[in-house]
């Protein structure tokens, strides 16, 4: 016969609000890192420019879907998806404050991207080369896309780095032994593989060469939808519901 | 007003806490219209569920040993009297765990009475 | 007191648990009224620590169901987190680059129900450090920022899981009196599990045993006091004990004629039986919370 009134569970914008402070929190010492990179990167570019150089490279896509890809690991670093973790005391369901994580740090990912288009106008500005000429050679899409399959990663898989480096090293070697048997052998590579690991040359040219708005569209949907799709369905893995 | 607890008595706490505050009763060290600590502070004091100390005070309200005053405390009733009444049932307690020890020591009760006696007259000299 | 059935605050049912060939908890129901505290108390390993996980649905049992406050734990979880407080028996905590008073302003986030001025009294009175950084404290240290975090938002429930444990005597005291204080401020239900037993010997009015996963007994401190009493016992040469006695530890003395058991039972029934048995009872001796869970628990006494 208690007359007990329950403790509501908090809103859900006030905990969204406060994840993306504590990612942007957490990374400061990343930030801090870019900044220095980026000051060094100017001044040497800078001094190219004032030289009479031309400044950076103009063709080619910068590397940034890369480095979005090892931005969740940033971000996970201290804080385990799997096993007990403070995190998960928190009265909110377990898959909704992984994506509410996730969603964070896509934030600041957003916000470093277009600072990163800022900088690269700003010195695109000085070298002379337009802006479209710019933003043309930073893949969003991609960026944002690796970003998904990045956290997908770490919440799918209880050791992502397992698998990363495992598949990695795993085309490595299957690559390395098959480059060995062809020059001592001259037979071509038995599986091909030494062709996989440098496909993604090939997909990086390709993407830079599309021919129309139609393929552009279609990609975007095609790399988002497969991020998010992976995401959601590794974010599933923490479902608290159990079916009965 | 001190309170010690047994954690060897067989007596649920509550009832401790309430022995021992008519104890302080009778041996005078509570007197009438006497604040007592308030339940928080007794609990805490004594690390004891705040809910025995309730218990224990609300059954000395009923009983008439105590009062408690709007918004400043619980007091020693003004009634309360160190009467006759109040040290028999002190003494009988008393007496009480003097038969226990004496019968597990498998001392008989006029031997225990006699003991007794030469003892307290020994103390008197 | 009056009678009337006992609200409870968490009830669990054939509650079950492997890990792999481990057996963390087997068939156990659980009933902790409201208000009560309750301690659990078993060897490491025992189960203590899985149990209080499932109730707040981070495990999930292999079988049975668990109820805190009427809320379906395994289909509420986020509901009755939003009840507990909870100091987990690890002292590894996350968030090792956050500051201990940005954890705790993180934390009042969650919690809707936060007294700030209390989570500010605590801090002063657990001697928290807020500049201080997460991955910088001593094991005692991180405790103490647990019972703030616990405590701030006065929930309904706390489980505590080894809460004294790697604190120092003067702040274990200090940490059991704030207790008893917060418990005379706030109504709740404690679900307690320590291996110093003694420290809760006042504090806590319920019991359960667990031994390897099984809740071998479960019951009032008050029965307890009544029902679990040490007798010394004088028998005659080559006497055998009357088999419906309930025995939860036995010493014998060399010679054999004198015994000491640990039974459970109201007094007057089993001195009874002892009686018509042919044993003599020379002493009954109500045990400490201690002893009385060393002798249902299967350990020999040690003198």
């Amino acid at each position: 016969m208690s007359e007990m009134t329950l403790h509501p569970a908090p809103r859900w914008r006030d905990v969204l609000v406060e994840q993306v402070r504590i990612v942007g929190l957490s990374l400061r010492p990343v930030l801090l890192v870019v900044i220095v990179v980026l000051a060094a990167f100017t001044f040497l570019i800078a001094r190219d420019l004032l030289s009479g150089g031309e400044g950076f490279d103009s063709s080619g896509m910068f590397p940034t879907p890369l480095i979005s890809f090892l931005f969740p690991f940033a971000i996970w670093l201290h804080e385990k998806p799997f096993g007990s973790s403070f995190l998960w005391i928190f009265p909110v369901e377990r898959r909704r404050l992984a994506l509410a994580k996730v969603f964070a740090g896509f934030v600041w990912l957003a916000l470093a991207l277009a600072l990163f288009t800022a900088w690269l106008l700003a010195l695109g500005a000085l070298a002379g080369v337009g802006p479209a000429g710019t933003i043309m050679r930073i893949p969003y899409i991609g960026t944002i896309a690796t970003y998904l399959f990045g956290s997908a990663l770490l919440l799918g898989l209880r050791h992502p780095l397992k698998w990363v480096f495992g598949t990695a090293g795993l085309l490595l070697l299957v690559g390395g032994v098959s480059q060995a048997l062809e020059h001592s052998y001259g037979m071509n590579t038995l599986l091909g593989s030494s062709r996989l690991f440098f496909a993604t040359e090939r997909l990086h040219s390709a993407w830079g060469s599309l021919p129309g708005p139609g393929q552009w569209i279609l990609g975007t949907f095609l790399s988002l939808g497969a991020g998010l799709a992976a995401l959601l369905a590794a974010a599933s893995r923490h479902r608290e519901r159990r079916r009965r | 007003m001190l309170v010690n607890l047994d954690p060897q008595d067989a007596r649920p706490l509550y009832l401790q806490i309430m022995d021992e505050v008519r104890r302080a009763v009778v041996v005078g060290t509570l007197r009438a219209e006497d604040p007592l600590p308030s339940v928080r502070e007794l609990a805490s004091e004594l690390v004891v569920n705040p809910r025995t100390v309730s218990q224990a005070y609300q059954e000395l309200e009923r009983e008439g040993v105590i009062y408690v005053r709007r918004g400043q405390g619980t007091f020693v009733s003004p009634t309360v009297r160190r009467g006759a009444g109040e040290r028999r049932s002190l003494a009988m307690a008393v007496a009480k765990r003097a038969l226990l020890e004496a019968r597990r020591n498998g001392v008989a009760v006029d031997e225990l009475v006699s003991m007794i006696q030469k003892l307290a007259a020994k103390e008197d000299e | 007191m009056n009678g009337l059935p006992e609200s409870f605050a968490v009830t669990t049912r054939g509650l079950s648990m492997r890990y792999g060939e481990q057996t963390a908890l087997d068939g156990v129901d659980l009933r902790i009224p409201e208000g009560a505290v309750y301690v659990l108390i078993g060897a490491n390993g025992a189960g203590k620590s899985t149990a209080m996980k499932v109730l707040l649905n981070l495990e999930r049992p292999d079988a049975g169901r668990v109820e805190v406050f009427g809320l379906d734990t395994a289909s509420h979880g986020p509901e009755v987190r939003a009840q507990a407080g909870y100091i987990p028996e690890s002292h590894e905590h996350d968030y090792k680059w956050m500051t201990c008073g940005r954890l705790i302003r993180h934390a009042a986030v969650h919690y809707p129900a936060w007294d700030h001025a209390y989570a500010e009294q605590l801090v002063r009175v657990f001697g928290v450090h807020p500049e201080r950084r997460i991955g910088t404290l001593s094991k005692g240290e991180t405790r103490r920022v647990q019972f703030v975090l616990a405590l701030a938002h006065r929930p309904p429930l706390l489980l505590l899981d080894e809460p004294t444990d790697g604190l120092d005597p003067m702040a274990r005291n200090r940490a059991l009196t704030q207790l008893a204080e917060h418990l005379a401020d706030t109504p709740t239900t404690v679900l307690i599990s320590t291996h110093h037993i003694h420290e809760v010997e006042s504090l806590a009015d319920h019991v359960g045993m667990l031994s390897a996963g099984r809740l071998v007994a479960q019951l009032s401190r008050d029965e307890m006091r009544r029902t679990v009493l040490r007798y010394r016992v004088e028998v005659p040469e080559g006497w055998q004990p009357p088999g419906e006695l309930r025995i939860a530890s036995t010493r014998r003395s060399p010679g054999g004629r004198e015994v000491q058991w640990t039974l459970v039972g109201e007094e007057r029934d089993v001195t009874a039986r002892l009686h018509a048995a042919g044993a003599t009872v020379r002493e009954v001796t109500p045990l400490a919370l201690e002893e009385a869970a060393l002798a249902f628990l299967g350990e020999e006494e040690t003198a």
